[in-house]
């Protein structure tokens, strides 16, 4: 019976801190990003990194 | 109350040290330009409101990536109340933006920061006098040591009064732009100063421009016809060159009324390090220095002896006092083994090096709050100029050296879109702290006699790969474009050892908090992999799950040496986070009544230790590394380049390593 509660306890936990972690990496910084509001523009970077405008001919 | 106050000012001014202070948060102080690169929202004390904390600003207009976030959030929020922060020995320079500010509005609050360092220079500013000349709240401040905080908020309280803008007047010909443009804008809704704009318009900020892009061939017609009217008059000069000087003027006339000097300036003891520091010869050699410096201190002299000490804690007491109480509650074996050899086993392992950790930790926050991180640009400018890059990129390459993914925020602040896109990709190759469990766990068993030496050497090979594909990249793929290189170096400081401990904590925190998260649940996940396998449960291990799995990669992995099915699942769990390694190895090669360490050397040699760590600094990113990275670079091509090219470049180097070390006789 213990050995069944530890074991939930244990491995919901560990299933649980991988999908917390896999979640917030996907989602990156702006997940953490406290002013989301804004954050379509600027809590990613401003610059677009089109090939365009960097790589030569 | 729920009002919000934006922090504003010149880069290194002291403004996250203020915010830090009046929020009661930990952010990220340092000593150098461009430490803040985004937003920080924090809770202000006596409730009162929110403060946001921005990146440092020379002007409005907005060069690189983290300056654009300033100009952002004046546009988007122009009746935010502004708390501007000003390093009071700088005081001309620092009212660019003050004045820029006051055009906008007066809800701001102007506080004179570093009174110490200004008055040590001899420089007094006669308070009340810049207030009436202004027309705000003028407090003087000393934020390290929170001196003066009890005003600010008193001068908080006292804002939101006057609001009309400050008015200069910038002659007939820009006086008539700015009218004819503010006309056009009229229809603007909301609160926005259209003065203001059409200033910063004229001025050229790019930020604005596109603001109001609706407009925009009308009005960029004004500011054509109204730049050549100015040369036609003037002579050949820019619009944003003329307001700047208008703006000069007026500072300085302000500046000539407030500030006394009372003491001639002699050479600072800041400028006779320099000579040393910076020196064309002896640069590189003290930096090298201080990094071997650093890892005697991280490995030699207290890392090891403490971990050692954790170990013994660990296994002697912890797994012990696990071991009675699971006896006491009689669960059943599966329950016993996934505590004792997954769990404390896996964790254990790597919290163990915790000590280590944190030293590395408290030495990177010592470089960075005592002014050496920006010397370290200049030493290394002619290194990064040959490679195309310019020396600024360096700072975060040494940020990356705690965790890749401020690193790669920290790109921020490089100008060029070019320069900044290269650093990002350089990142991974800098060896973050993550690496260090891995570099600690196998210096212990191989390498006990050169540990620093041998840390140093990998920390170094990685700059040296990272340079590698600089190079390459800046002369095929990307068009040539100048570098410039602008780097402030502020006045060495003491650092304080309450900026110094919270700064390790703060960094520290995370790692203990990944031990107890995620490192947990991968220790876990593969236990359970090396506890079950095709034949069922509580099989041999190497009959289980992980070792199928790793006999799949470890023929690829054989023409390096360490091609068994343990060193390959191993690698393969890093991508997860690098500690991982290292839960994994512990669990792997834990064996009853044998030290783990004793396995390991069955199993490698020094030379293929060697070589595992070359591979595990260089072979792919973490997780959050490469989420991170494409979320800054904008592009999965490049952050797939560098996953690429880091799985290429371990495999050739720790190949070359290996074969190399045989021809000469190393085992
Ligand atoms: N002597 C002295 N040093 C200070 C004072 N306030 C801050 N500092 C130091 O100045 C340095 C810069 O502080 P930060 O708070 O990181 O400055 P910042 O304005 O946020 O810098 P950026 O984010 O780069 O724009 C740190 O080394 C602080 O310890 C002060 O009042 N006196
Ligand atoms: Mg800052």
């Amino acid at each position: 019976m213990i050995s069944w509660v530890i074991g939930i306890v244990i491995f919901g936990y560990a299933a649980w801190t991988l999908i917390q972690h896999a979640r917030k990496s996907y989602k990156g910084k702006c997940a953490a990003c406290e002013l989301r509001k804004y954050c379509e523009e600027d809590c990613e970077s401003p610059n677009n990194y089109n090939d365009k405008n960097l790589l030569g001919k | 109350m729920n009002a919000t106050f934006a922090l504003i000012g010149n880069p290194n001014t002291g403004k996250t040290s203020l915010f830090n202070a009046l929020t009661g948060s930990y952010q990220y102080v340092g000593n150098w330009s461009g430490v803040t690169v985004e937003k920080k929202v924090g809770t202000l004390h006596h409730n009162m409101g929110t403060l946001v904390d921005l990146p440092g600003i020379y002007t409005m207009n907005p060069i690189s990536a983290d300056e654009a976030v300033v100009s952002n959030y004046l546009l988007e929020e122009p009746t935010t109340p502004v708390l501007n922060i000003i390093d009071t020995s700088q005081l001309k320079r620092n009212l660019h933006v003050t004045i820029q500010l006051l055009e906008r509005n007066r809800n701001v609050l102007l506080c004179l920061n570093m009174i110490d360092v200004a008055n040590e220079r001899g420089i007094y500013v006669d308070n009340n006098r810049l207030s009436s000349l202004l027309n705000i709240d003028v407090t003087p401040i000393i934020a390290r040591k929170e001196q003066g905080i009890d005003n600010i908020f008193h001068g908080l309280n006292q804002l939101h009064k006057s609001t009309t803008p400050l008015v200069l007047y910038y002659g007939s010909i820009v006086e008539k732009g700015i009218t004819s443009i503010e006309k056009k804008l009229s229809d603007l809704n909301g609160d926005i100063n259209t003065r203001w704009l059409a200033i910063q318009y004229l001025q050229g900020n790019r930020q604005i421009e596109n603001k109001l892009s609706s407009s925009n061939c009308e009005i960029a017609k004004i500011r054509d016809d109204t730049e050549k009217q100015l040369q036609f008059k003037e002579g050949n000069i820019t619009l944003a060159y003329h307001i700047m000087n208008v703006r000069e003027t007026f500072i300085q006339s302000i500046v000539d009324q407030v500030i006394t000097i009372k003491k001639e300036p002699k050479v600072f003891m800041s400028e006779k390090i320099d000579q040393i520091v910076t020196n064309k010869f002896l640069g590189i050699p003290i930096f090298l220095f201080l990094m071997y410096m650093i890892f005697m201190v991280t490995f030699n002299w207290i890392g090891f002896p403490l971990s050692d000490l954790l170990d013994v804690f660990l296994t002697d007491m912890v797994a012990v006092w696990f071991e009675n109480v699971l006896a006491i509650l009689q669960v059943n074996p599966f329950i016993e083994s996934v505590i004792l050899e997954g769990i404390i086993g896996g964790v254990g392992g790597v919290l163990v090096f915790t000590p280590q950790i944190f030293i590395l930790f408290f030495c990177l926050s010592l470089l960075e709050d005592s002014g050496y991180m920006a010397r370290i640009t200049v030493v290394m400018d002619r290194f990064m100029q040959a490679m195309g890059l310019n020396g600024k990129a360096f700072i975060p390459l040494i940020i990356g050296f705690g965790c890749n993914v401020p690193g790669i925020m920290a790109a921020r602040s490089i100008e060029q879109e070019r320069d900044r896109l290269i650093t990002m990709v350089m990142l991974p190759f800098m060896s973050c702290s993550a690496r260090l469990p891995v570099y600690a766990l196998f210096i212990s068993v191989f390498f006990k006699e050169n540990q620093a030496l041998i840390a140093l050497s990998l920390y170094v090979l990685g700059i040296v790969i990272a340079l590698l594909l600089a190079k390459i990249l800046t002369s095929t793929t990307f068009k040539k474009e100048k570098s410039l290189f602008i780097m402030e170096l502020p006045p060495y400081r003491m650092p304080q050892w309450r900026t110094l401990w919270r700064a390790t904590w703060e960094k520290g925190k995370g790692f203990i908090r990944k031990a107890g998260t995620f490192i947990f649940g991968g220790s876990v996940i593969i236990w359970l992999l090396t506890y079950m396998g095709p034949g069922g449960i509580d099989v041999p291990m190497d009959e289980s799950y992980l070792a199928q799995i790793g006999a799949y990669i470890a023929p690829f992995l054989a023409p390096l040496g360490f091609g068994t099915w343990q060193a390959a699942s191993s690698l393969l769990t890093g991508f997860l986070a690098k500690e991982v390694v290292v839960s994994t190895m512990s669990i792997i090669y834990a064996a009853p009544e044998v030290q783990m360490q004793g396995l390991l050397a069955e199993y490698f040699s020094p030379l293929t230790a060697y070589g595992f760590m070359t591979f595990i600094l260089l072979y792919v990113p973490c997780l959050a590394t490469v989420a991170v990275m494409k979320q800054e670079t904008h592009s999965i091509k490049w952050t797939m380049f560098a996953i690429l090219y880091g799985l290429v470049m371990a495999y050739i180097v720790t190949f070359l390593i290996i074969q190399c070390g045989r021809i000469l006789g190393i085992a």
